[in-house]
């Protein structure tokens, strides 16, 4: 379980949290930024485990 | 049972992965996010990426996605409020209606490019019943709706129906002691009592501010007043020289010094105040002076003026464009999304980047800020943006 979920290769090139609500022009998070930028590390890898653990819950697509 | 963990499929086909030059990207409605991975991660997967690794060879730009993430819809431009910072130049003679028709087939074919969400607007002639009824077409074709509105015909029969959107976010530069200082209309109250009703009737509200140097320094009036309604969520916006607006940028742009401390101000503040603080791309020179390294800020998504690459912008007229403070180029319509070379000056932009943006550290993240302004300041699109603190410390000879 841990080997199909974590263990893997690849790469997680970004993840985008929220969804933008502004008409206008595109928005990012930066709340991640409060820590200096180290919560972003934690962030891809969450994002990352739960793509994965995603994932495997649907074959195909 | 409540599902915690849900996958938005890909608006037109269903699947769950959209293949990219890159890899590929996984929208998600819970929780809100969008992941992209590389090639390596899907096939890890057992996902296929053949057709994204096929046009990745003749991609320069490996983070410009096979179709935008979002798009902005701005569906119509009647308004009487008249501010003289107004982006959309709104016309008090256009009494606002919506041909929902016309913009049924803009979602449909939005959807069927791939597009995962919609922001809608409008000036504030436009009924929200027609935003509302749009709002339900997109979710009908797989997209997620978002709106941003000013709140002045709202009310609590309306906002029941605001459900449909996944986000609604109101319209406030500040609080009392800055009323009007950016959009020159003090309607202050009309404001909170919008944001009241919203909040009462809405689970995901927040607002959207612009900052300007009228209203940088009294920001934490604004926070505190969020915090203590309980609004968490609020999304800071660079004022931008689009509309009449243009007129004004020179007198209410953020100074030099503003543009310096921003980022350490708004973190500052929104630590204090327990508030998700996100920023518009026009912000990033910004985000990239504060000195983080750009592989933290690419990992969490942000990106300078990705203009007709991760969004596209339609005005009232149907004029599709990268961005909606860019219509000086746009003679292409909704119809023309997804034709070869439509948005060339932006995505080639960075081949072209002048010094110092051509050696910065933070070009693949930044791609040389907001175009909109550097053109209206310097007349060339390809010019830096002269916002950003590091183009300024250059200029300086630092």
């Amino acid at each position: 379980m841990l080997e199909g979920v974590f263990l893997k290769r690849g790469k997680v090139i970004s993840v985008r949290t929220g969804s933008n609500p502004n008409s206008s022009s595109l928005g990012v998070d930066v709340t991640w930024l409060l820590g200096g930028g180290a919560l972003v590390g934690l962030l891809t890898l969450v994002g990352g485990t739960l793509t994965r653990w995603a994932l495997r819950q649907r074959k195909g697509g | 049972m409540v599902r915690l963990i849900e996958i938005q499929p890909v608006p037109g086909s269903g699947k769950l992965v959209r293949a990219e030059p890159f890899g590929g990207t996984i929208a998600f409605r819970k929780p809100e996010m969008v992941v992209t991975v590389d090639h390596d991660f899907l096939s890890s997967m057992g996902r296929r990426t053949d057709a994204g690794r096929a046009r990745a060879a003749d991609s320069k730009q490996l983070l410009d996605p096979v179709a935008p993430f979002e798009a902005h819809l701005t569906v119509a431009h009647g308004c009487r409020a008249g501010c003289r910072g107004c982006y959309i130049d709104s016309d008090d003679r256009d009494p606002g209606e919506v041909d929902l028709e016309l913009w049924r087939g803009a979602l449909a074919i939005l959807a069927k490019q791939g597009v995962y969400h919609v922001a809608l607007g409008a000036g504030e002639s436009t009924p929200l019943e027609s935003l509302i009824a749009l709002a339900h077409t997109a979710r009908e074709l797989g997209l997620t709706p978002n709106l941003s509105t000013s709140g002045r015909r709202l009310t609590p029969r309306l906002a029941r129906k605001l459900d449909v959107f996944g986000r609604v976010h109101l319209s406030l530069d500040g609080a009392a002691d800055a009323a009007g200082s950016v959009r020159d209309r003090d309607d202050f109250s009309a404001s909170l009592m919008a944001l009241d009703i919203l909040r009462a009737f809405h689970d995901r509200v927040g607002v959207n501010c612009v900052v300007a140097r009228t209203n940088y320094d009294k920001l934490e009036s604004l926070f505190r007043l969020l915090d203590g309604r309980g609004v968490r969520n609020v999304e800071l916006l660079r004022f931008k020289p689009a509309g009449r607006g243009a007129r004004i940028f020179n007198e209410i742009r953020m100074t030099a010094e503003q543009g310096q401390s921003f980022m350490g101000h708004v973190l500052r503040l929104g630590r204090r105040y327990r508030l998700r603080l996100r920023l518009d791309c026009s912000f990033t020179p910004m985000v990239c002076a504060a000195g983080i390294s750009p592989a933290r800020l690419s990992g969490m998504g942000l990106a300078g003026c990705v203009g007709g690459s991760w969004l596209v912008s339609v005005d009232w007229l149907g004029r599709l464009s990268g961005c909606s403070f860019d219509y000086e180029n746009g003679r292409a319509s909704i119809q023309d999304l997804g034709r070869p070379g439509l948005f060339d000056h932006y995505l080639n932009w960075t081949k072209r980047a002048p010094e110092p943006c051509a050696s910065c550290d933070y070009l693949s993240v930044c791609r040389g800020g907001c175009h909109v302004v550097a053109r209206h300041v310097s007349g060339s699109f390809f010019a830096a943006d002269p916002g950003c603190p590091l183009v300024r410390k250059w200029e300086q000879g630092g």
